[in-house]
Order: structure tokens, then sequence, then C-alpha cells
């Protein structure tokens, strides 16, 4: 249960109770009290009909006593002969408006005068309700009675009988007049004074009696329900006002610990205890918030360190990992700071060298990819060593492809870098060769073999790409061009261009191949195949004014009938110059 | 022409009083009453006298001024209707009543027959064997 509903009925009860104990007050105890005081209503007014029947009974009393004591009873020795007796009874009948007769009889009970004329004569039979004795006026002696027949309606009569309120004479507790049944009527009886064998009773109608009670009652009942509504309504916005910032306070205790948004305040719009709530809430959640914010601040100062600390670690280790995917050229100039990480180029003279394994594809797809995986790295780890031997920079592996270049960071002019490059491509094919004898020895049967193409030329070099994602290497029609000359070349052959055979061709031993027309060039590009052995056909002569290298296996019948007519030519120049 | 008129309005009157004259004063037949002299009817009637002998006496008066009482009155009382006033309020205050009264001479009858001491008037036809004449008037 709410406290909203809590408060209502509590507030209710308490103001029900008032009206429960007048409602019982009124139900029970009032009731009794009432029905009391009604009776002891109805007893007095029981008593004064009560003093009126008397009244009247006497004043008939007195009456008939008054009239036997006058002159004219005496009549009654005359037997009323001039009927004054009657006159008198029959005006005094009339005068009392008296339901019964009067008689009067003289000492033999004869009938001597009446109000009932046939009477008269005879003897009289019947009890008399009052009779009187008559005396004579001159002797004293009774000379008769005065009797009265009286019937009860002369009492029935002065009864003021209503529809809820009746007087019912008893006589000997028998009832006299009916009254109209009543169901439940209140009851009082009293006995004549003057009469106790009479006596009356009134009746007063319940229903009516407790009417107005019951109007009360019915008007309590109106006004209970009525109040209910107020109460309840009134309790019901008091509890409102009551719990109107509690339920704020609970409402954004439950949405801060929903949104963790600790700057959420309560309104605080009272000055009662229930705003001393609402502002020490306020209070907490503001200490709350700080600590928050300082536990906050702990912590990141914490994850700032701890991740200062990795990375510290991971700089102290960096290098080692990183000197395995940089050529160490690069990682050393960078690391000591030579070069800036930073995007930017330089152009420069380089030579650039292409190689990729003949043939791969095919080869490697009958191969499991472990196998693969194991001879492809050793293949490339071989490489790398040969490189990094003859000083390279190794720039990417692309796949079985591997490109490298010289004269960056480091060079030693670019004839030394050209030569030392053609060597180290020697020295690659030589290391193949010999790979292929133990590869095959391991059960690989498929012959493996290099090509390798060899270009000198101005390039870009620098860091390219992104800020967040950058590669040190080299662009430039040089490095497409050494790349198509790979791609020219034979498998097992080093083929260079002009531009780097003019750089080597003192030291290595090269021939003239056929010239190409890579792929993107307008015009043919010549090509010189390294002598890889010293083949006994060739034959040469590098002196000083004299550079003659002759392979006359590759030789065709022209070109040696060329060379021929050349070296006779020669012959008789150099004899001409000898004097 | 006056006198005329008024002898006949006089003649009823006096022819009356002709008729009328022969009265008696009557009592019981059985009463111990005698013959009384009109001063002694008259002293009962004023009630000045109650007892005859042992007797009390009641006197009774006709109602009314009719006759035979004016007659009575006049002959026995000797006094006129103003005078018998005059006495009786005068006696009123004194505690003495006049003598009671009965309507018709038929009751004047039967009330002297039928009480002791009874004494009254009525005109000599009704006097039968019942009453006893002591005065006649």
């Amino acid at each position: 249960m709410s406290f909203r509903t809590r408060t209502i009925l509590i507030l209710i009860l308490l103001s029900l109770a008032p009206y429960v104990v007048t409602m019982f007050i009124l139900g029970s105890a009032y009731r009794n009290d009432l029905e009391d005081r009604l009776r002891s209503d109805m007893q007095y007014q029981l008593g004064i009909t009560i003093d009126r029947l008397d009244q009247n009974l006497q004043t008939l009393e007195q009456d008939m006593a008054f009239m036997a004591s006058l002159d004219v009873m005496n009549d009654i020795v005359t037997s009323d002969l001039d009927r004054r007796i009657t006159d008198m009874l029959l005006l005094k009948k009339s005068d009392l408006r008296l339901a019964g007769e009067f008689d009067v009889t003289n000492n033999d009970g004869v009938v001597v005068a009446s109000t009932q004329l046939s009477r008269v004569g005879e003897v009289r039979s019947g009890e008399s309700f009052y009779s009187v004795p008559v005396y004579s006026t001159f002797n004293d002696a009774q000379i008769g009675v005065l009797q009265v027949e009286y019937r009860m309606e002369n009492l029935v009569r002065l009864f003021a009988n209503e529809d809820y309120l009746q007087y019912i004479l008893l006589q000997d507790e028998n009832l006299v007049n009916p009254g109209t049944a009543m169901s439940d009527p209140l009851m009082v009886v009293q006995s004549l004074t003057s009469r106790p064998s009479l006596s009356v009773r009134l009746e007063q109608d319940r229903e009516f009696a407790f009417s107005a009670l019951d109007r009360i009652t019915r008007s309590f009942f109106i006004a209970l329900f009525v109040g209910m509504v107020v109460i309840a309504t009134v309790a019901f916005l008091i509890a409102g006002y009551i719990l109107h910032p509690i339920l704020q306070l609970s409402s954004t205790a439950r949405l801060i610990t929903k949104t963790q948004d600790y700057s959420r305040r309560v309104p605080v719009e009272r000055r009662d205890e229930i705003g001393e709530l609402s502002s020490a809430f306020n209070r907490m959640i503001s200490g709350m918030q700080e600590m928050i914010a300082r536990l906050k601040e702990e912590s990141e100062n914490r994850i700032k360190l701890a991740k200062e600390k990795d990375r510290a670690e991971m700089l102290q280790t960096l290098p080692t990992k990183l000197s395995r995917y940089l050529s160490p050229q690069i990682y050393e100039s960078i690391f000591s700071g030579e070069k800036d990480v930073a995007l930017g180029s330089s152009r420069k003279k380089l030579t650039i060298f292409f190689s990729d394994i003949v043939d791969f594809t095919s080869t490697t797809d009958q191969m499991e990819s472990e196998d693969l995986t194991q001879l492809l790295n050793q293949y490339l780890q071989e490489m790398t060593e040969i490189a990094l031997r003859y000083g390279a920079t190794v720039d990417k592996y692309i796949g079985d492809a591997v490109m490298i270049f010289f004269g960056d960071p480091d060079s030693a002019g670019v004839r030394e870098d050209a030569l030392q490059c053609v060597l180290m491509a020697m020295a690659m094919q030589k290391r193949v060769r010999e790979l292929q004898d133990e590869w095959h020895k391991a059960g690989f049967t498929r012959p493996f073999r290099i090509r390798v193409g060899i270009h000198t030329g101005y390039c870009t070099v620098g860091n390219f790409g992104t800020e967040s994602r950058m590669d040190y290497t080299i662009v430039g029609s040089a490095v497409n061009l050494a790349s198509r000359i790979e791609s020219s070349a034979k498998p097992g052959d080093i083929y260079i261009s002009e531009d780097t055979w003019l750089l080597v061709r003192d030291s290595v031993n090269c021939v003239k191949a056929a010239s190409v027309t890579p792929k993107g060039f307008s015009y043919p590009v010549p090509l010189y195949k390294v002598q890889l052995e010293e083949s006994a056909e060739i034959i040469r002569l590098q002196e000083e004014g004299v550079d003659i290298t002759l392979d006359t296996a590759v030789l065709d019948a022209d070109q040696k009938d060329k060379i021929r007519r050349l070296l006779s030519h020669l012959v008789e120049d150099v004899e001409d110059q000898d004097p | 022409m006056r006198w005329l008129i008024m002898a006949a309005l006089l003649l009823p009157v006096s022819g009356n009083t002709a008729v009328g004259s022969g009265y008696a004063v009557v009592v019981s037949s059985e009463s111990a009453i005698a013959d009384m002299a009109p001063d002694k009817i008259r002293d009962i009637f004023l009630i000045r006298r109650n007892f005859e002998g042992g007797t009390r006496l009641i006197p009774v008066n006709l109602v009314g001024e009719d006759e035979p009482r004016r007659e009575f009155e006049a002959a026995v009382l000797g006094m006129d209707r103003e005078a018998i006033n005059r006495y009786w309020i005068s006696n009123h205050f004194q505690g003495v009543s006049p003598p009671t009264t009965q309507a018709s001479l038929q009751s004047v009858k039967s009330f002297v027959e039928n009480v002791d001491g009874a004494i009254g008037y009525v005109p000599l036809d009704m006097v039968d064997g019942n009453l006893r004449v002591i005065y006649e008037f």
C-alpha cells in the first residue's frame, strides 16, 4: 500500500470517527433516550387527557348533584306532572351534549322524569353510571334518585385522535373504542382518577415518532457520504502536497541511478521538514558528484599512468618489434631521430630492385598452406638477410615479390648503390639455386626460380599515406620501369636497365639483351642481362682506354661478321697509330 | 267609543274573576291539620309559621301569576304582587325563601295529596276524597 493510499485511509478514518460516534449515539443511545422522552411526553399528554375526562365526569357529577338539589326536584312527589324536571334534564343533556339519558326515579324506582320520555312510568332497569339521591327541599327526606345512563362516547369524543396518535378508552381492560391498528406502537396507559375501572391508552406510531430522528439520520448519512468524498479529496490533495517532494526525490534518485547524471537537483519548494529533506538530498548528491568527479579524475590519472607505463613498455619493445617490419636503415634513421615520422618526401636517385618467384601461383596451388608459409618465409628470410647484408632498404613484400631499393636513407653514392644492388641480386640468385637443391631434397620437386629486374632513376621517396597510417616508400616512373623490367626478365636471370648498366658495367659482367617496350612506355628500353657465371665464350678486356666484352655463345653469324670487321678495323687503326 | 273598547278589554277579566271564585285551601284528607282562619293560612304561606300540631307545614304555591294564585294572594294574603315581591326580597336576606311551587293545579293537588304537611289551594271543583278543604275563598 502506497503512502498516499495509507494517508488517505488514515485521514478518512480519523474524520469518520466523530461521524461514527454520532451515528452510534443517534442510532442506539439517543434512540432509547428519545423513546423515553416520547413516552414521558405521551404520559404527560395522556395525563392532560385523563384530567379532562376526570373533569368532564366531575362536571357531570356536579351538575347532577346540583340538579338533584334544585327545588324543581320536588316535582318527583307529584310524578313530575308538569315535566319541569324533564325540561331541566333535557336542557342539561343538550348543554352537556350528553350521549346517554338522565332518569329521575322516585323511591319506588319508577321513572318520574327522563330525557327518554318513553321510560316515564316504567320501573328503571339497568346500571346507572352515576346516581344522585334527591332530597326534598322541605323535609330532607329522600324522594328519589337522579341517575344517568352514560355512554362512553362522551369520553371518546374528548380524544384528539390523529393518524399517528390515538387514545383508546379501556373499561375493565376491555377496548371501548377500537383504534386503527398500529404495528408496534409506543404505548402509555393511565386510569381515570375518578373512575379507576376506566383507563385510557395512548398509542403513538413508532415510525412517526422516530421519523424526525430517521430524517436526521438520513441527513447524517448524506452528510457522511458528502463528507467522505470531501475528506477523500482533501486527503488526496494533502497526501499529494506532502508526497510531491518525496516523489520528486525518489524519481530524481531513480533518474540519477539510471543516467548517472549527478548534476540533477530536486527543487526545494518548501521551508518545512520535507524541504529540509530535499535540500539535504541535494547536498548529498552534490557531495557525491564532487566525490565521483574526484574519483573519475583519479582513475583517469591512473589509467593515464598505466597507459603511459604500457606505452613506455611498448616503446621499449617497439624498436625490436618494428625492426622486423622496417628495414633496419629506416628503422635506425627513425629511431636515431634522423628522420621525422611525418608525411613528406624528397626526390632522390635510387636503384630499385624487383624480384618474384616464377609461376609462384601455379606452384603453390599444389602445396599445403603450412608448407607454403614455411617455404615462403624461408625464402623471404634468406632474401632479406642477403638484402640487409648489402645495405638495401627492403621496401615491401608483395606476396612472393620483393621490392628493394638502394640510396635512401643511406647512400654510398649512386654508382656504389647500383653496384651493391646488382651484387645483391646476384647473391640472391645464387642462394635461390642453393635453396632449390635443399627444397628438392625436402620434397618440393617443382623448380623454384626467381627473376629480377633492376633500374636506377629518380624517385620520390618518403612517407606516403595519412597521419594515422603511413608508409615509407618510393614512387615514380623509375619504380614502374623496374617492375616492368622484372616482368620481362627470364626465370633465373637478372635484367638491368641501361641506366644501371652504365653504372655497374665496370664491375659486373653484363650482356645486352633484347630491348623491350614495357607496358605504359612508348619507347623501347634497352636491357642488359647480368652474367652470373663467367662463360668460356666471353672475352673480356677492360683496361684504361679499352673495354671489350665478347660473349661468343650468344653471338649469331651476322654479329660475328660485324665483330670480325670491327676488329680488323681496330687492328688497322692501332697499327696506324703506332709509329 | 273609547269607553266601549275599554269595556271590551276588561270584560273577559272581570268575567274570569267572576267565574274563578270558589277556590279552596286544601290539605291531604289524611292530614291532621284542621280548618284554619285566613290569618293563619297567610302566616303559613309567608313562612311565618312552620308547624301546626307537631306537623311541619309545607305550603305550595302555584307557579306564575295565574288564577287561583292571584286570587289567593289578594283574598288570603291580602297583598298585591309588588308587596309580595318586596316581602320576599327582604326575607331572602334573613334566610327565608318563599314556599315551594308547582306548575299546575293538578301538580298542586298531587303534591298536597302525597306530601305530609303540605297545604295548597285548588278550585273547589278539583276537591275530591283525597283532599280536605280547610278554607274557601
